[in-house]
């Protein structure tokens, strides 16, 4: 009982604040369409194509040769990652993750500024941004029509120091990171986008771009679904849904605190290609009392509700790739 | 140790340099033969075993195995064999503690599970204990034990910034976590430690753990804090130190009077 009127209040408060406002919801009876998702790994020349124009990007100059793309052993063997090396002398990290298709670039210069001399602001920096992802879009690497400003979020990078007898302690913003999200028809895709770091100084620290692609097309001023993606009607309220995660969030004795639920879509973590529809996702952490009475906070959770079928089962959309591989057996008389 | 890096502020580079040297004759022998050597804690099942909660995925077995692959050494205790004890202070009254035989005796510390600030929530109880408080019951890198440098809590809201303070007993070069709950996949633990072949530490837990792979979504707040003995000690710490590089897994010099921080901030959510 506790716990239902918790959850009750939590999702009362979200109620008040709409659900996030990041996404379109269509309503009861409207359409939406599912579309054919795909991760896939580029050829090494097109990682190279790409990584120069990023590179051209955050080093404000022209490379003067292709980079190098070679794969990256890992410990075990593996080859999980590639790197890019853009010239001899950059200052440039670069990495391709091709099982996610995403490229990943630090300035190893700029983020070393913890100490800035001036700040920008944020005004400054999305129009920093801004400026960027339109380069970016000219030279091919992305779609400008598949990002919306309006929905851009802002996070920053902290450093903070002092000494542990409390008498000096300061911290100092460094970076704006500014985050956008792949968008089918208003509505956010979480496996698909560009982060821009851009560090307090104006400068350009850093950027991620990749993930998922989708297979759609452009007529009528919406975008489409091509192959097995198609049409659907929303059949299921919001408020049927938020009573199911109610009764799914966790287990007797823990409360969920939302931290943001919204349409969504969502690609499937086990899958190389999948036909994605919206769903409206819950993501949350559990709180609950210890034996001891003391709060504890579980780690996150994220479950995702059909919006057409009213029989489909919550998805848990954080699975895990594998069971739990038992450890070392400990002798209980130590 | 490599000072190779330590170079951004040459000034004081010899006089760290004497002070580090110093500080290790003080407290002794480096963490291990040549440092590579880790404990691990995990908890994922808290059904049915005096600690409810949330059971969770599995997120340091991957992590060992690199490990292993690197040349570490060392033991992975999964539920029923991960007990809070191996945390505690041997040396604090009426804990029963056995940092000395467990949480402190390698140069890596990892406990993965659930938590509070400052807190951690094992899975299984034992003794009637599911839970470590970091700044009255654990004092790693000191007193039994004395052998930690380095802890990673893959836990919620156990580094968040409201509770920086209740860290600074710990006598450790580095800990990582998190400002608020994050999703953590199985993986994430291994890239981390992958990446710190030739990123530092703080920037590469901080890269690594700010989505989860392939999301978009921006969801955790990871921080790394590092204790050093003044302001450019801890900067140089922060800037130097990477694990599967070898690069300072020797103990902490002691006793350290600073802290400095990195974080990417996504809010606090949960916490």
């Amino acid at each position: 009982m506790i716990r239902n009127t918790a959850v009750a209040l939590s999702l009362v408060a979200l109620a008040a604040s709409g659900l996030d406002a990041q996404s379109v919801e269509p309503k009861m009876g409207e359409r939406l369409a599912s579309f054919e998702m795909m991760r896939g790994k580029r050829g090494a020349d097109e990682v190279a194509r790409r990584a120069a124009a990023v590179a051209d990007l955050l080093e404000g100059k022209r490379l003067e040769k292709p980079p190098v793309v070679k794969p990256l052993r890992s410990p075990d063997g593996a080859e999980r990652r590639w790197q890019v090396i853009s010239s001899e002398d950059s200052a440039l990290r670069i990495r391709y993750i091709p099982e996610l298709d995403e490229l990943r670039v630090l300035n190893t210069e700029v983020m070393a500024d913890t100490h800035p001399e001036k700040d920008v602001g944020q005004v400054a920096a999305l129009e920093i941004a801004k400026r960027s992802v339109a380069r970016l879009a000219a030279a091919g690497v992305i779609e400008e029509r598949h990002f919306d400003w309006k929905s851009a979020e802002v996070a920053s990078t902290w450093v903070g120091e002092g000494s542990l007898d409390g008498r000096l302690s300061q911290r100092r913003r460094t970076e704006y990171r500014i985050t956008l999200r792949r968008k089918l028809n208003g509505i956010e895709l979480a496996n698909a986008g560009l982060r821009v770091a851009v560090h307090v100084s104006g400068r350009l620290a850093g950027l991620r771009v990749g993930g998922v692609s989708v297979a759609s097309d452009v007529a009528g001023g919406q975008e489409n679904p091509k192959g097995r993606g198609q049409w659907l009607v929303r059949k299921v309220e919001t408020a049927d849904l938020e009573r199911r995660f109610q009764r799914d969030a966790g287990p007797a004795g823990t409360r969920p605190e939302v931290a943001w639920a919204r349409v969504m879509y969502v690609m499937p973590e086990s899958r190389t290609e999948a036909v994605v529809e919206p769903l409206l996702v819950f993501s949350y952490s559990l709180k609950s009392k210890a034996e001891s009475g003391e709060e504890v906070v579980s780690r996150r959770k994220v479950l995702g509700y059909s919006l057409t079928d009213p029989t489909a089962k919550a998805i848990d959309l954080v699975p895990p790739t594998r069971p739990t591989r038992e450890g070392d057996v400990k002798q209980s008389s130590s | 140790m490599s000072c190779a890096d330590f170079r951004t502020r040459p000034a004081t580079r010899a006089r760290w340099a004497a002070l580090l040297l110093g500080a290790m004759l003080l407290t002794g022998s480096p963490a291990g033969a040549d440092g590579k050597r880790y404990f691990i804690d995990e908890s994922t099942d808290f059904t049915g075993n005096g600690c409810s909660n949330a059971d969770l995925n599995d997120v340091t077995s991957s992590l060992r195995t690199c490990l292993n692959d690197s040349g570490w050494t060392g033991n992975r205790y999964t539920n029923a064999s991960a007990w809070p004890q191996d945390f505690y202070e041997q040396t604090l009254a009426g804990l029963a503690g056995l940092d000395n035989l467990y949480g402190d005796t390698k140069t890596l510390a990892v406990y993965a599970g659930h938590g509070n600030r400052a807190l951690l929530q094992f899975g299984f109880q034992r003794s009637g204990r599911c839970l470590v408080t970091l700044d009255t019951q654990a004092r790693l890198g000191t007193l039994a034990g004395d052998d930690a440098a380095y802890a990673m809590y893959v836990t919620s809201c156990t580094i968040n910034l409201d509770s920086l303070s209740r860290h600074f007993d710990q006598q450790i070069r580095q800990s990582f976590g998190y400002h608020n709950s994050p999703p953590v996949k199985d993986d994430q633990p291994r890239d981390f430690f992958e990446e710190t072949d030739d990123l530092d530490n703080a920037h590469a837990w901080i890269e690594e753990m700010e989505d989860r792979p392939g999301w978009f979504t921006g969801d955790n707040s990871p921080i790394t804090l590092t204790l050093g003995q003044g302001s450019s000690h801890c900067d140089w710490v922060r800037n130097t130190a990477k694990l599967r590089a070898g690069t300072l897994l020797s103990d902490a010099p002691q006793p350290h009077s600073w802290y400095c921080w990195i974080m990417y901030d996504h809010g606090s959510s949960g916490c």
